[in-house]
This record gives C-alpha cells, structure tokens and sequence, in this order.
C-alpha cells in the first residue's frame, strides 16, 4: 500500500554530508565499483532535460522522473506570475536498471545534480540573469551543462559535448559556449560549479562553487528506477472515492432524517384534532369515574326496587320512603362519604293485636328476606307505634 | 525526498483528511437528530395509543358532560339539569348555587369543576306527580355522569312523590372544546 518511508524519505540515510559522494556522467561510471552507501550525483550522459518542452525523441528509452518545478521553494507571488514551469528531466535507462538493486543491497541512492544546481540559483534570485555552468568532464569529451536562471527561476538549459578538460581548445569551447549565451542574456552572472575543475575565466562576472552545493540539509528528491511511474491521477481518484463516500454516508443519513421526519408529521397530522385536556387529566379524570363505581349504585337501585315491588305487592303494607346512598365508598368527591346505610325503607303496616311491634317487625324481615333473599336489618329505634292502629317500620340494607 | 514532488499526494491527503473529518462530523451530527427524531417518533406514537384508548371515554364525556363555559348563569345550569324531562318539579325559588370547586382524585386533577346546589339547603328537591314516575326519575338522574349526589330519599306523602337528592352537584369539564 502506502509506503510512508518512501513518501518521507530516509533522512539519515540520504543524508549527502553522511555518504561519499560520486559523479556519475556515464553507463560505464555505474558498473564501475561504487563504495557501500555512495550518494550518486546523477549528471552528463545519464540524463536528459527540457524546460516546458516536449521531451526529447531520446526520451523514448530513458526513464521519466518526478517533475520538478523549475523554481525550487518559491511561491511568492512574483514567481507565480511568472508562470512556474515543470522541469521535465529523464535517467537513462541502464542507470534506472539498477537502481533498485543498488539502493537494496549497498545503499546507494543517486541524485541529480540539476536539484543541486536549482538550490543554488535561490542565492542569485535578486540577480536578473545567472548563467550556472555544470558539467562532467569524461575523458574523451567534457559534458557542458549552462543554466539559465532569471530571479531564481529556471528558463532555459543548453546541452552540450566540448572538448576534454585536458585538451588545450577546451577554455576556447567554453568560452564561446558562455558568449553565445552572454549574448542573449548581457550582464548575466556566471557561476562556475564542480564537479567541474575550476577555470580561470578572465573578463567573465564569475563566481566559483565547490562540491558543497550537493550537501542537502533536507532529503533531496532520489532518482527513481520504475518504467512505469505512479500514475499521477492516484492521489485524485482516491480523494474523488473519499468525497464519494462521505457524500454518499452524508445522503444516507439525510434520506434517514427526512424519513423520521415524514413519519413524524404523519403521526402528529393523524391526531391533531383531538388535544381536549392533557392525556395525565383524562387518565385521573378515568380513574376517579371508575371509582364512582356505578355498577354499586345501579345494583342497589335494582335491589331497592325488588323490594319495592313485594311491598307493593301486599296488601297491607305500604312504603312511606326509600332512601338510597348513590355514593359509593371509593366516590371521592369532596362531600365526605357519610355512614349511612345503602339502602333504607321505612314501612306503614297495620298492627297486629296480640303481638308486640318488634315481633312484628320481625315478621315483615323475615318475609322480605325469604322472598327476596337480602340481609334486612330493623333500624335501631326504627320501629314507631303511629297510632293504635298503624306501625312504622324502618328497614336497613348494608 | 522532497515537498515538491509529494505535493499533490499531500494535498489529497489534506483534502481527504478534511473531507473525512467533516463528513464524520456531519455523520454524527445527523445520526444525533435521527435518534432525537426517533425518540420523538416513539413518545408521539406513546401519545397517540393513549389518546386512541382514551377516545371513547372522551367521546362520552364530550356528549354527556357540559364544559364550564355552558354554566355561566343560574338559568344555564337549571336548563342544564332539565328536570322537565323526567316529568320531575324544580321550585326555583330557593336554589342557591355555591362556588364551583376543582374535583381532585388522588390529588391530582380531574379537569373537573363541581357546582353544588340546593333548594334546601345542601339538597335539591323535586316533586314528581306519582311514585313510579319519581322512582323512574332518580333511576335516570344517578345514572348521569354529569350529575352527583350522596344519598337519594324517596317520599311518598298523600298521592306525590318527592324526590330529596342530597348534596346534590352538577360537573362539567374545563377542557377546551
């Protein structure tokens, strides 16, 4: 997956003021014996450049590397303007090869020296033009590097082979190499890099600049040996799969919502119309009508009139009043449940000579109680002598 | 290796991390209003079974029991207890009518207000022509839910019926309507 010592870099490692340092301008300087964890300076034959231009037709068999911007850590505004440009640059292909291995099993690692170059240019960026001239001097030929800088931003690179730095022409190719270039950029600064061997060039606005340019403080970005390099839409088709899948959560969860909410509306708009009182009062409300307990009130009712109808019935007695209790015991209004009987009936009869009135009484009980089957109860002091002829009788149900 | 040539894979990093982050924000913030809404949902539905089991008392009530707005004068509440139906005698003449009073069950409240009155004293007294029209009436009157009393005394003195309803009161509900 994501290798994140790769993304960051091995800092110890690649460190360049750790390692020894190596030229490397020809096929035949990678077979040659490196030592064990070489920074290899990648330069000359071994790479091919181009500022904003299509590469080269020898591109087709070197490897393409990660593009650099041609300014190195400048995002002011001027160097926007200015249209940073990609430095399109490519290793050749026995270089690329080997890259793997060597980097695997010896720990070398390999540079280009153009990054090297590009940090330098940063120190002339108040300058308008500054030629930087790289190189690698082989012995057959010397491979000539000339930089154009314009404030610190690479416009131009110019390739080329010249004599060897032994042959006696070589200062004479230089030299008109540098004016060709003076020509179209007057008054540039030259700056003369290793590891090309210094040179006296008199009349030239000339700095000299030893291998130190290739010490790194930071990783500097490693040559990279794969054919096929990462595909550069990766990091957009992953972040495009992340908004994907949060937009599709997020719509997930808001079609979840709108669901509740709908379902919510239905169950309000279906009972909107039936908030009389709060549900807690009709529920005590319901409670306390139980509590009348009706069924009681009704039950002594249809008792008071059974014994209504027998009294009715017989020809000699006669009901003066009924009295029914129509709360019940659980009633709970604030008239206090007074101790009175459920029902009472209070009777005229004739009376009987020879009996005395409670006996009587008695009498009308009992009958009452066979006929209707309920416990009577004469009140006490409820039997009345009205006159010599009439009895009144009071009767009580519990 | 370098910023430089990392930079669209920080980005995306970025871009995705910011991404996850305010999606999982959102996530947790609709996931919060989803439960709110279900809770909601829930005590709505709680709501709604209540007040369908409580329908058919509240239809009763609605139909039998008057609400205090229709007893706001003396004339309302004794065309209220309409003891003309029942064939039953009301002298007017005497009816005090004391303050309403909330019903409490359990001391909670009922939203009911109760409105005793009398004729005689704390009793409401009603003539009826014969005992079995009266004894019909009381039937009808206990059975009221509109209408309550303690005891009912029937009195059968020389041909009329008189019919004693003691602590007699009339209730009606305060729900709106």
């Amino acid at each position: 997956m994501l290798n994140l010592s790769r993304f960051f870099g091995r800092r110890a490692e690649s460190d360049t003021t750790r390692g020894h340092i190596a030229y490397l301008g020809e096929p035949a300087d990678i077979a040659g014996q490196l030592p064990d964890n070489t920074i290899g300076i990648v330069l000359g034959q071994l790479v091919v450049m181009a500022v904003d231009e299509p590469p080269h037709e020898i591109t087709n068999t070197f490897i393409p590397q990660p593009k650099r911007l041609n300014h190195r850590a400048d995002f002011s505004l001027k160097a926007l303007q200015q249209k940073a440009v990609a430095l399109n640059s490519s290793i050749h292909p026995l270089l690329a090869q080997q890259i793997e291995t060597l980097d695997k099993a010896r720990g070398i690692r390999f540079v280009l020296a153009v990054d090297a170059i590009c940090k330098l240019a940063q120190r002339y960026r108040r300058r308008k033009s500054v030629v930087i001239c790289n190189g690698y001097e082989a012995s057959e030929q010397t491979y000539f590097d000339i930089y154009i800088f314009h404030h610190g931003l690479l416009i131009k690179t110019i390739e080329s082979m010249i004599k060897p730095a032994s042959h006696v022409r070589y200062a004479m190719d230089v030299r008109q190499q540098l004016d060709s270039v003076l020509a179209e950029f007057p008054g540039a600064k030259v700056v003369w890099t290793a590891p090309l061997s210094q040179l006296d060039l008199p009349g030239y606005d000339l700095d000299l600049v030893g291998p130190e340019i290739y010490e790194y403080k930071f990783p500097p970005v490693m040559c990279d040996g794969r054919t096929t390099p990462p595909n550069p839409k990766i990091p957009a088709i992953a972040t495009a799969a992340v908004v994907v899948g949060s937009l599709a959560v997020g719509a997930l969860d808001v079609s979840a919502f709108v669901q509740k909410r709908q379902t919510y509306d239905q169950l309000t708009m279906s009972n909107a119309d039936t908030l009389s009182a709060p549900i807690e009062i009709l529920q005590t409300r319901a409670d306390w009508e139980r509590g009348n307990n009706t069924d009681l009130v009704d039950k002594r009712y249809a008792q008071a009139k059974t014994l209504f109808s027998i009294i009715a019935a017989h020809p000699e007695w006669r009901v003066q009043s009924i009295s029914l209790k129509t709360q019940a015991a659980g009633d709970a209004s604030p008239v206090a449940a007074v101790d009175i009987p459920s029902i009472s009936m209070t009777i005229i009869t004739p009376s009987t000579a020879g009996r005395t009135p409670t006996e009587q009484a008695h009498g009308i009980v009992d009958a009452l109680h066979n006929a209707s089957g309920m416990q009577l109860t004469v009140r006490q002091q409820g039997i009345t002598t009205i006159s010599e002829a009439q009895l009144r009788i009071t009767i009580d149900i519990d | 290796m370098s910023i430089q040539t990392k930079m669209p894979h920080l980005v995306a990093l970025a871009l995705s991390a910011l991404t996850i982050h305010s999606a999982h924000q959102f996530h947790v913030d609709m996931k919060q209003r989803i439960d709110q809404q279900t809770t909601l949902i829930q005590a709505r539905e709680e709501w709604n079974n209540q007040q369908a089991a409580m329908q058919p008392l509240k239809d009763k009530w609605q139909a039998t029991m008057p609400v205090v707005e229709d007893l706001i004068d003396q004339y309302r509440i004794i065309q209220r207890i309409n003891a003309m139906q029942y064939n039953l005698r009301l002298n007017e003449t005497g009816i005090v009518i004391a303050d309403p009073t909330p019903v409490t069950y359990n001391g909670k409240p009922t939203g009911i207000m109760r409105y005793p009155l009398g004729n005689q004293g704390a009793n409401l007294v009603l003539t009826a022509s014969d005992y079995a029209g009266a004894w019909q009436a009381l039937k009808e009157l206990q059975s009221r839910p509109d209408i309550r009393f303690s005891r009912a005394r029937l009195e059968n003195e020389k041909g009329t019926a008189t019919l004693y309803l003691e602590n007699f009161a009339l209730l009606a509900r305060t729900d709106a309507k």
